[in-house]
């Protein structure tokens, strides 16, 4: 018996978070006729894989003992520039040019991030929200507004379109997922994550290239949401300097509620779906049955905090 | 005079110099900036609406914000409690329950009481449910506050009732957000110079400036923000005093969706979102620290101004918007990139 | 010093340009809803080519995102310190605005409403409103689409709200369920806050396919959100199933109009509001008399005349 329970504690956060996910699911199969059907199934799912990319990104950046508050003002960023400079020639080498380029503006704001935090010493949530501000407000100025649409059709794929019945996003989501898994339990680099997270000065001192790690992962993060970003756009067919200006927070929220801790070195990318599951699961929830708009916004403000409140990572404080 | 007094007048003069903080220069700096570029810019009525922009604004929250940042949390549930308070003063005011009417009929003083009392009521709750939870878990305030942000605006939606609360035919009301106790004439204006709006938010200020230097609060909140183990070991109620800095946030911007209220005269539940923002921008501005025990609510009103400054800067020289949100963000980064470098090579 | 000079130094950096020097007749301040969206930048982008071809400076200064009331108060005063010669608004609190408005009459400057009115307690105090009513232009739209399903014995009507805290939605909202309750055939099942965003109607759009079997008919408060909705009901495969409708009666709404996407659009003419109000400021200010409602648009855009609206827009 205690060798079971060995095996289970570590384990438990997960457990409990996978149980109050399956008690969200099986009351909605119950209260909801409609819920339950294939096509709300696959609906959910592609909500949740653009919900979950970003939430992996900051996830990241938890992890090592950080947050980026910039992720949505990146996706619109790139977002518009793709429909102001590379949609010009409708073809598909403009479609790949272009796709590069997100992915580059991306990494770069990733990289600025990295920067600000590692050679300004920024706090990681000044920093990113002061390139949120930026990168936002570059957005606002190239596009003078308006809103670029109606993509060749290739591109439109890459939100859209569907691979053996089952739509791109999803797909998509979880190739990154699975790399992402992979890089932080099999890889060096993942090693280090968790060890800068835990405790940065005896990472350092046991030899851990610190800064390279957290610069590494900052421009991981934004690259993440440039990903996010091509398919969003191409999902909405439409570039607009508005768009993801709540990304951050319901990416922060997944994460929390996912037992990503804030202080870093603390969990694991199942938590994050689990997470990001959770929160699609009550926004889907709550309009099919029906929830005024008023108070939807409200529930799932109780819903973040419940599910944080009950995690065991929030132990109560002494001092 | 001998040489001896002259030099320690000196050395009073550098020691003053160091003493005020660098971003009074900052906020000169700018002043001077836009004044070059616009001739409207440095006059007696711009410098009073700057100073009305901020108190009903960004300034009080910015209050709240410090407070929070202080003792190494952040509070993104004061623009959901400055919409919440806000909404909650309009529909007291404009009930149309017989007990409401009554009141409004016979003493609408009374009935002005009741609503602002309410309005700081509501904050006192709010934030009261923020540091019940902060105080005792160890769960980051950047999530609680969240959640309690998304709460808050839903209670001011359903207020609402789905349409925006309008007040008509209150005077008085309309006086907070809108009056000044000394007015001058410059030539069809006459403009206000002492701003009931301004002299809520510099009354806070002071308060909390004396609650920060002179009561054990205070410096609980600088031994939390400094380190809270230490704090906790040298006797402090740690939780008590987390407790508070929410409670308080909570009730001074309460103040700000009273003054918002009054000024725009009807309430929106859109009303004062995105302020926590502004006011975190504004406290940092100021020279808090996220890692908690730094600056003192005088900085934090200078952090305050400089952001009012530079969006009513902006406008008067007719730059666009999108430029004022680049200049936030660099004028952020700039400042608190330039203070923690000054502050390592001191320590380091 | 170094410090004050390093100071000093940021404060220039961060303005490069410097406002050109001004040569035209009057001054304007334009203060519209967001600095943002489509429809907003077609009603300033005219203004503005209006102004320049008549004499009118006019620049704008809208709020930067949401719609926020606090911003258009502040945007006002700073309007007043400028001293501009008038102020063009399109609050977003029609009564929200109103201290504002008489902060500006008491500094001796004209207002000009466009797009959506404020309630001021003087009509006078205003000089014009330039645009639609968007009470009518609800009810106008709404039997029309009504009138189209005319063969139906029931109308499952969604209604994809733009933003309830608005006085732009709740006018839009109160037309269209004036022309429901005229016609009994019609079933509201369900409205949500689309916040006049094309993702967000597009999401919104996806979960009602989900909830109900049965839509005719799906009203968007404007063109972007009905552009989203379209986009939900393809990738679902829905498309014979119902009809949309937008507002506005921008170029891609008219577009998506003409591609038989949505099936009809209210015309708001929003370049047509941004030039009228330009050119009612000038006739105001060399002394002519200006009507207290301007109206233009107001025309329900259908397959038929939707390459007309569209045409005068391009050019």
């Amino acid at each position: 018996m205690k060798k079971y329970w060995g095996l289970l504690k570590p384990r438990l956060d997960t457990l409990s978070r996978l149980t109050a996910l399956a008690i969200i699911f099986l009351s909605l199969v119950i209260v909801s006729p409609s819920f339950a059907s294939a096509a709300n199934i696959i609906n959910v799912l592609r909500i949740t894989s653009l919900t979950l990319m970003m939430a992996i990104g900051v996830a990241l950046c938890m992890l090592v003992g950080g947050i980026d508050l910039s992720i949505g003002a990146t996706i619109a960023l790139t977002s518009i520039l793709f429909g102001k400079f590379f949609q010009v020639g409708q073809s598909t080498a403009s479609m790949i040019m272009g796709i590069t380029g997100m992915l580059a503006v991306s990494i770069l704001i990733g990289l600025v991030n990295g920067f600000c935090i590692v050679f300004l010493h920024l706090p990681p949530f000044l920093a990113t929200f002061g390139v949120q501000q930026i990168v936002r407000g570059l957005a606002y100025l190239l596009t003078s507004g308006l809103v670029y649409s109606n993509f060749t059709e290739d591109f439109r794929f890459i939100g859209g379109g569907q691979l053996f019945g089952i739509p791109m996003p999803i797909i998509i989501a979880v190739i990154l997922l699975l790399i992402i898994s992979f890089t932080l339990n099999k890889t060096t680099f993942g090693y280090r994550v968790y060890a800068v997270g835990s405790n940065r000065e005896s990472a350092r001192y046991s030899g851990i290239p610190v800064n390279k790690t957290l610069i590494t992962t900052y421009v991981l993060s934004s690259l993440i949401a440039g990903i996010a970003g091509i398919v969003y756009t191409s999902r909405l067919n439409a570039a607009e300097p508005t768009i993801g200006a709540e990304f951050a927070q319901t990416a922060i929220a997944a994460a929390a509620i996912g037992g990503i801790s804030f202080r870093g070195g603390n969990g694991n990318v199942l938590g994050v779906v689990i997470g990001a599951l959770i929160l699609t699961l009550v926004s889907n929830g709550m309009t099919l049955l029906g929830v005024d708009s008023n108070w939807q916004v409200g529930i799932s403000g109780v819903v973040i905090i419940l599910s944080v409140l009950v995690d065991r990572n929030a132990s109560v404080r002494k001092t | 005079m001998n040489s001896q007094s002259l030099r320690s007048r000196r050395e009073t003069l550098a020691h003053y110099y160091h003493k005020v903080p660098a971003t009074v220069f900052l906020l000169f700096g700018m002043i001077l900036f836009f004044s070059l570029l616009s001739d409207k810019y440095f006059t007696v009525s711009n410098i009073m609406n700057v100073i009305v922009q901020c108190s009903s604004g960004v300034g009080i929250v910015a209050l709240a914000s410090y407070l929070a940042i202080c003792s190494t949390g952040v509070d993104l549930s004061l623009g959901g409690i400055v919409s919440l308070s806000g909404m909650i003063t309009a529909k007291i005011l404009t009930w149309d329950i017989p007990l409401f009417s009554q009141i409004r009929n016979n003493n609408p003083v009374f009935l002005l009481l009741i609503a602002v009392t309410a309005a700081i009521a509501a904050g006192a709750a709010i934030g009261s449910m923020n540091g019940l939870i902060l105080a005792r878990t160890k769960i980051p305030s950047f999530i609680v506050t969240l959640g309690m942000y998304k709460i808050c605006e839903t209670f001011s939606r359903v207020i609402a009732g789905g349409t925006t609360i309008r007040i008509n035919g209150l005077p008085l009301f309309e006086f907070i957000g809108n009056g000044s106790l000394l007015n001058v004439q410059i030539g069809r204006r006459s403009i206000g110079l002492l701003p009931i709006s301004m002299i809520i938010m510099l009354l806070l200020y002071i308060f909390f400036s004396f609650v920060m230097k002179k009561t054990r609060f205070g410096t609980y909140v600088y031994a939390i923000g400094g380190n809270n183990e230490s704090a906790a070991l040298s006797g402090i109620n740690t939780v008590l005093t987390r407790y508070r800095v929410f409670l308080y946030g909570g009730m001074i911007a309460a103040f700000t969706g009273i003054i918002f209220t009054s000024r725009l005269t009807s309430a929106s539940a859109q009303n004062g979102l995105g302020l926590e923002f502004d006011g975190i921008a504004a406290a940092v501005v100021g020279g808090a620290a996220m890692s908690g025990g730094r600056s003192t609510p005088g900085r934090t009103l200078i952090g305050a101004l400089i952001i009012s400054v530079m969006k009513n800067g902006f406008n008067m020289i007719g730059m666009s918007n999108s430029i004022q949100m680049i200049a936030i963000g660099c004028v952020l980064i700039a400042v608190v990139s330039v203070d923690t470098l000054r502050n390592r090579r001191r320590f380091v | 010093m170094k410090r004050f000079l390093g100071y000093l130094l940021v404060a220039a950096l961060l303005v490069a340009g410097v406002v050109s020097v001004n040569a035209a007749e009057y001054e304007v301040t334009l203060i519209l809803k967001d600095n943002t969206s489509a429809g907003w930048r077609y009603l300033a982008s005219a203004a503005i080519a209006a102004g320049e071809k008549i004499g009118v400076k006019v620049t704008e200064n809208s709020p930067l995102e949401t719609q926020n009331a606090d911003e258009q108060y502040n945007a006002m005063l700073d309007a007043i310190e400028k001293q501009v010669d008038a102020i063009c608004i399109a609050p977003v609190d029609s009564a929200g605005i109103v201290p504002a408005i008489e902060k500006a009459l008491e500094a001796g400057i004209p207002v000009f409403t466009t797009n959506t009115r404020a309630f001021v307690k003087n009509p006078e105090d205003i000089v014009t409103f330039v645009g639609v009513g968007n009470e009518k232009g609800g009810y106008d739209i709404a039997q029309y689409m009504f009138g189209k399903l005319s063969d139906l014995e029931k109308i499952n009507l969604i209604i994809i709200d733009g933003n309830r805290t608005g006085q732009t939605t709740l006018d839009r909202i109160a037309g269209i369920e004036a022309a429901i309750a005229e016609d009994d055939r019609v079933v509201l099942l369900d409205s949500q806050e689309g916040k006049f965003s094309r993702a967000n109607a597009q999401e919104i759009m996806e979960s009602f396919l989900v909830k109900y079997s049965e839509i005719d008919l799906v009203i968007a408060l404007n063109d972007e959100m009905a552009i989203g909705a379209y986009n939900a009901i393809s990738a679902a495969g829905r498309e014979g199933e119902m009809l949309i409708s937008g507002f506005d009666g921008a170029p891609e709404g008219l577009q998506a109009v003409l591609d038989g996407q949505i099936s009809a659009t209210l015309n708001q003419d929003l370049p047509g509001q941004g030039s009228g109000v330009i050119e009612a400021v000038k006739a105001y200010l060399d002394g002519e008399s200006v009507e207290s409602w301007i109206k233009v648009g107001g025309d329900v855009c259908t397959p038929e005349n939707a390459a007309e609206f569209l045409a005068k827009l391009k050019k």
